[in-house]
């Protein structure tokens, strides 16, 4: 497989078979493709990798690195201002949440519900006379506990993290969301006050 | 199809094309605002005695305020709002009342207020129908003249001693004397067993509001004035579900209390922030706090503690009672006060004032009862705990 | 008049007017034949077809028309994208704008939302036609493709659009729609098996934001206005290119008394060589048949946008959700079977084996009958089966769109809406997971049994090799699992069949 660009001098004599010829084996590389075709599939890999990786870079273009949503941290006051056995309703407006205090009887912990429905992200309203939240959307109902009974809502409403912040104010992050039940018993989900 | 079908169909596709081009052609140029202005012109020409001016170009006009997120064309049919020659005339030429205040119109610019921020409707528009409404997909709808006053709300905090705002004052003055803070809660503050009062007029009439049983149009107002005048025809419960009938008293209202304390509730909504219909911050008019009243006797003070915490809502005026508590295990009704002086010591008043009682249900099965007693310990100073106790043994006949 | 024609003859000589119009216009076969080949929007067209192609009962103009709708949606959107800025602040006061101060902007408006609804139903209907016609049998199996994509696209321009005027019917159907594009498996934050979170998922990605807000609507403009249309343009030229290359599909027919004695139009052909050779000059006899076919549409919707408005309600506020919340009528299917099904199902895995499902008939129907007219009887499994799903899919569309009201209950035309009607969906429970998963064994042992045992002779005779049989059988039983879904949660009580919470995982 001799790519040289010159022929070889003619032979003298009658041609002998390829296996006549005697062959160096030492000086011979013995590679199955030929110089041309190594570039050219270089060349043409290098072209589909750069398409690829224009690809995954466009990909990327559409995720932006900030958005500007509202800021998801928040401070919502101190425990004491919050009565006990009651779904409050006063952030709901602003941030989303219900912030929901045990009766004394159950220990008076608070938890941060988020009003999101586990359906399809509707905003669920509290029924005080019902005592359930309830979603307009498709009728998933919710007990106190954000627990689901009624409805086509898979799994219950999750809770925000929550954290006492050095002020003694009671600190929520609505984008850090626990969704299994199994999860709120933890200090980040239920603040023991 | 047949060669005729296609042919017919070819003749009426366009002629029926040019007929509908002609007929939007005309919507076009022909609003229904034409007559208005051309009427308007008319008038004012013969108010002026001035000929030229009945043939001016008709145009819309508006009122665009970028800050307040509104664009107000009002101004298309009711040309005469700036112009006093136009005071005889019938509406919508007629100038803008200065109601009885001076400086009234001049402290309200129509090129920096417009129009929609004191009277509602629907500025955008420019029909008739559209404007005033009330039209599905509005929910503002043209503010009659005895509800405009809660406007004032919008930028004014200084609504008692505001010359114009009287009727608010009056309302609000009928709000305490009925308590309605002992159920309701207004701005965060209050008991919890009704809705919010300024959240009212912000929710939405289609799918938060029953109206059932509610004769006249959908709207918001009138779902208020109706509930008003009898709380139970307009919600009278739903067992099946679990929804008791309205815990709200029935308090024999006449129209003319409806109206105020409807516009009173409007007021409520409007004199807080809203995103949707913001309020430049120079434009609103700071309040002046309350004088603390002085009081003779802790009686006196006690007095005024119960009116101030609504004890009115649930106790009756007074403390006389009557209000209803349904399925409530002590009896229908939320006890009277008038004789605790009887049955209670001080201490034992004070530790139920401090902390509060749930009562229990007559039925098991039924709902639970709507009103109870709340825990008033933040609500309260000791001085005022002291004088309100004071007050409650005075009650006794 | 002699001086005028005296000019007019003038002009016609010309080097300016004969540089610009290149033949005469007198009505000769060669000037009917330049027509179509010397203009560069009409020579797509042949210039001579076969009369079978002329009959309206063929085709009902539905391809035609959906395209022709696709213009009239360029012209008027463009029209609209004078007034109409894409941005949270001024998007839904410029579509009152429209409404109240624009020239001609209620027309133009009303036109472009209900062209747009027609356009939607005519391209399923145009799908059907094509179906029940064999249009997609080879060699026209890809344009066939090309044509589902087509549709997939013509969904989205819809949907994409429904959100621009930024009131409450168009914040929450798109709130519907994305969140069913969260619930997508592995790339969905809320999707069964999910790799991503919230911030770089599907929903993410299509609304560049966790909310619906001001990212999501410029995106939605931008692929509504520039990215959809052209690629409806690149594909839909491919479309009418290979409607050309492999002839259209249209055959001649049987005279009437042969149709009766049931004479099949392939045997016709093959008895009268001559008639498919017959030909008409495109121009006019199909041309004016499409420009009278576009007129009467064009008048259509203009009577109908003067009587009706499109709707516009409160301005979007996301703190608000109507009651019920409900997706396009084109979506309102799929949202129906959210009842049913989990998101997942409902919203992505159903619809992808529909899209899928229907791309591959051309390749799994071997019944080389009934091309180019409709045939019914010879191909009963074909008609049956289509025939299910299209009128599954309507059904859903109609119970969804006209009996579901407050929290989704279900409510009879005649019944007024009440929000405080108690809920149906109560005492529901899961099926025990042994016992599920036996249910679902069994129902793809049904399956099985069919094809293997009942339907034995037909797949040979469509000569469906086991892969085929098994492709066939998957998509039948999806189709029908969805009835099977209906009764178990209607009359049975039963939420879910096969449930494993901890992965989002339900069935």
């Amino acid at each position: 497989m001799d790519s040289s660009p010159t022929p070889p001098p003619a032979p003298k004599g009658p041609l002998k078979s390829a296996q006549q010829i005697e062959v160096d084996e030492s000086k011979v590389w013995n590679l199955w493709f030929t110089r041309r075709e190594f570039l050219t599939l270089a060349a043409w890999g290098a072209f589909l990798a750069g398409l690829g990786g224009s690809l995954l870079a466009a990909l990327r273009f559409f995720i932006p690195n900030v958005t500007y949503d509202p800021p998801s941290v928040f401070k919502i006051g101190k425990p004491e201002e919050y009565a006990q056995g009651v779904v409050d309703e006063r952030w709901k407006k602003k941030h989303r949440i219900w912030v929901v205090r045990d009766a004394a009887a159950l220990g008076g912990g608070m938890y941060v519900i988020f009003a999101r429905c586990t359906h399809l992200g509707c905003t669920p309203n509290w029924l005080e006379g019902q005592n359930k939240f309830k979603c307009p959307c498709h009728g998933s109902g919710f007990r106190r506990a954000g627990v689901n009974f009624e409805g086509p809502a898979p799994r219950p409403l999750e809770r925000c993290r929550v954290a006492l912040a050095e002020d003694g104010q009671v600190q929520v992050d609505v984008n850090s969301r626990f969704k299994d039940p199994k999860d709120w018993k933890r200090p980040e989900a239920y603040l023991r006050v | 199809m047949r060669r005729s079908v296609w042919n017919w169909l070819f003749l009426l596709s366009s002629f029926g094309l040019i007929l509908m081009f002609l007929v939007t052609v005309t919507q076009d140029t022909l609003p229904e605002w034409i007559r208005y202005q051309a009427e308007y012109h008319r008038r004012l020409a013969q108010v002026t005695g001035d000929r030229s001016k009945a043939f001016t170009l008709p145009k819309v006009r508006q009122i665009y305020l970028p800050e307040m997120k509104r664009v107000d064309r009002c101004i298309t049919c009711h040309m005469g709002v700036d112009n006093p020659k136009m005071a005889d005339q019938p509406q919508p030429y007629r100038t803008h009342p200065d109601l009885g205040i001076p400086g009234f119109l001049v402290k309200h610019p129509f090129n920096e207020i417009g129009c929609t921020v004191c009277h509602h409707g629907q500025g955008p528009a420019t029909t008739v129908e559209h404007a005033h409404g009330p039209v599905h997909h509005w929910e503002e709808p043209l503010l009659r003249k005895g509800l405009t006053v809660a406007a004032c709300a919008t930028c004014h905090q200084n609504t008692r001693e505001l010359k114009g705002a009287e009727r608010l004052v009056q309302a609000r003055a009928l709000f305490v004397e009925k308590g309605c803070i002992g159920c309701h809660n207004l701005h965060g503050k209050g008991m919890l067993v009704g809705p919010e009062l300024a959240e009212t007029f912000g929710k939405s009439v289609g799918d938060q509001f029953d109206f059932k049983y509610v004769k006249g149009p959908h709207t918001l107002i009138n779902w208020v004035e109706e509930h008003f005048k009898d709380p139970q025809a307009v919600v009278p419960g739903y067992p099946k579900i679990g929804v008791p009938e309205s815990a709200m008293p029935n308090y024999g209202l006449d129209d003319e209390e409806v109206e105020l304390l409807t516009a009173l509730t409007l007021s409520f909504y409007l004199e807080e922030e809203s995103e949707h219909h913001p309020i430049p911050a120079r434009y609103r008019v700071p309040g002046t706090p309350e004088p603390e009243p002085t009081y003779t006797s802790p009686v006196e003070r006690g007095a005024a503690v119960f009116t101030k915490l609504g004890c009115v809502g649930c106790h009756g005026p007074q403390g006389r009672g009557g209000i209803r508590n349904m399925n409530m295990d002590l009896g229908e009704e939320v006890p009277a006060l008038t004789y605790v002086s009887d049955g209670y010591s001080k201490e034992e008043l004070k530790a139920i004032i401090r902390d509060g009682r749930y009562p229990a249900r007559a039925d098991r099965h039924g709902p639970s009862p709507p009103l109870w007693m709340p825990s008033w310990k933040e609500k309260l100073t000791e001085e005022e705990l002291d004088a309100l106790v004071e007050y409650l043994y005075s009650l006794h006949p | 008049m002699g001086k005028l024609s005296e000019i007019a003859r003038t002009i016609r000589m010309s080097q300016v007017w004969r540089s610009i119009f290149r033949h005469t216009y007198q009505d000769t076969p060669r000037n009917r034949a330049l027509m179509i080949l010397s203009n560069v929007f009409l020579h797509l067209h042949p210039v001579k077809v076969r009369p079978a192609s002329l009959r309206f009962r063929y085709t009902w103009g539905l391809g035609g028309l959906s395209f022709y709708l696709f213009l009239l949606l360029t012209v008027t959107g463009v029209f609209l994208m004078f007034y109409y800025r894409p941005t949270v602040e001024h998007a839904y006061w410029d579509m009152k704008d429209l409404r109240f101060v624009v020239p001609f902007g209620p027309l133009l408006r009303n036109m472009h939302r209900w062209a747009a609804h027609v356009m939607v139903l005519f391209v399923m209907f145009h799908m059907a036609s094509v179906f029940y016609r064999s249009a997609y049998k080879p060699p026209r199996e890809y344009n066939w493709v090309v044509g589902v994509v087509l549709l997939l696209i013509t969904f989205l321009l819809s949907f994409t659009g429904y959100l621009l005027p930024w009131d409450q019917l168009a914040i929450w159907a798109v709130t519907v729609g994305t969140n069913m594009a969260a619930a997508t498996p592995v790339l969905g934050a809320e999707g069964p098996f999910s790799l991503v979170t919230p911030e770089n998922d599907a929903r993410f990605i299509l609304l560049g934001s966790k909310l619906v807000g001001q990212a999501g609507l410029l995106r939605f403009y931008v692929l509504h206005c520039v990215l959809l249309p052209l690629a409806f343009v690149i594909l839909v030229s491919l479309h009418f290119w290979r409607v050309r290359k492999d002839e259209f599909s249209a055959v001649p027919l049987p005279p009437p008394e042969e149709r009766a004695k049931g004479v099949r139009p392939e045997e016709w052909i093959k008895q009268h060589p001559e008639v498919a050779q017959q030909k008409v000059f495109t121009w006019p006899n199909l041309v004016s048949r499409e420009f009278v076919a576009a007129l009467a549409i064009t008048a259509a919707l203009t009577a109908w946008s003067l009587l009706a408005h499109a709707p516009l309600e409160e301005l979007a506020n996301p703190n608000k959700t109507p009651n019920p919340s409900k997706a396009p009528w084109y979506f309102v299917g799929l949202q129906e079977l959210l009842v049913y099904f989990d998101p997942w199902i409902a919203g992505v895995v159903l619809p992808t084996l529909i899209l899928v499902g229907l791309m591959a008939i051309p390749y799994l129907d071997k019944n080389p009958l009934g091309i180019g007219y409709y045939n019914f009887r010879d191909r009963k499994f074909a008609t049956g089966i289509f025939t299910y799903g299209l009128v599954l899919w309507f059904v859903l569309i109609f119970v969804g769109y006209t009996m579901r009201g407050p929290g989704w209950e279900l409510y009879m035309p005649w019944q007024k809406w009440d929000h405080f009607r108690p809920t149906s969906q109560v005492g529901l429970h899961n099926m025990p997971n042994a016992l599920g998963a036996l249910f679902l064994l069994a129902y793809a042992g049904v399956g099985f049994f069919l094809s293997r045992v009942v339907l034995k002779e037909f797949f040979k005779r469509l000569q469906l090799g086991p892969f085929g049989q098994a492709v066939v059988m998957v998509f039948v039983l999806a189709m029908f699992f969805v009835p099977v879904k209906i009764v178990l949660r209607n009359f049975f009580a039963v939420k879910y069949i096969f449930s494993l919470p901890a992965f989002n995982f339900n069935i």
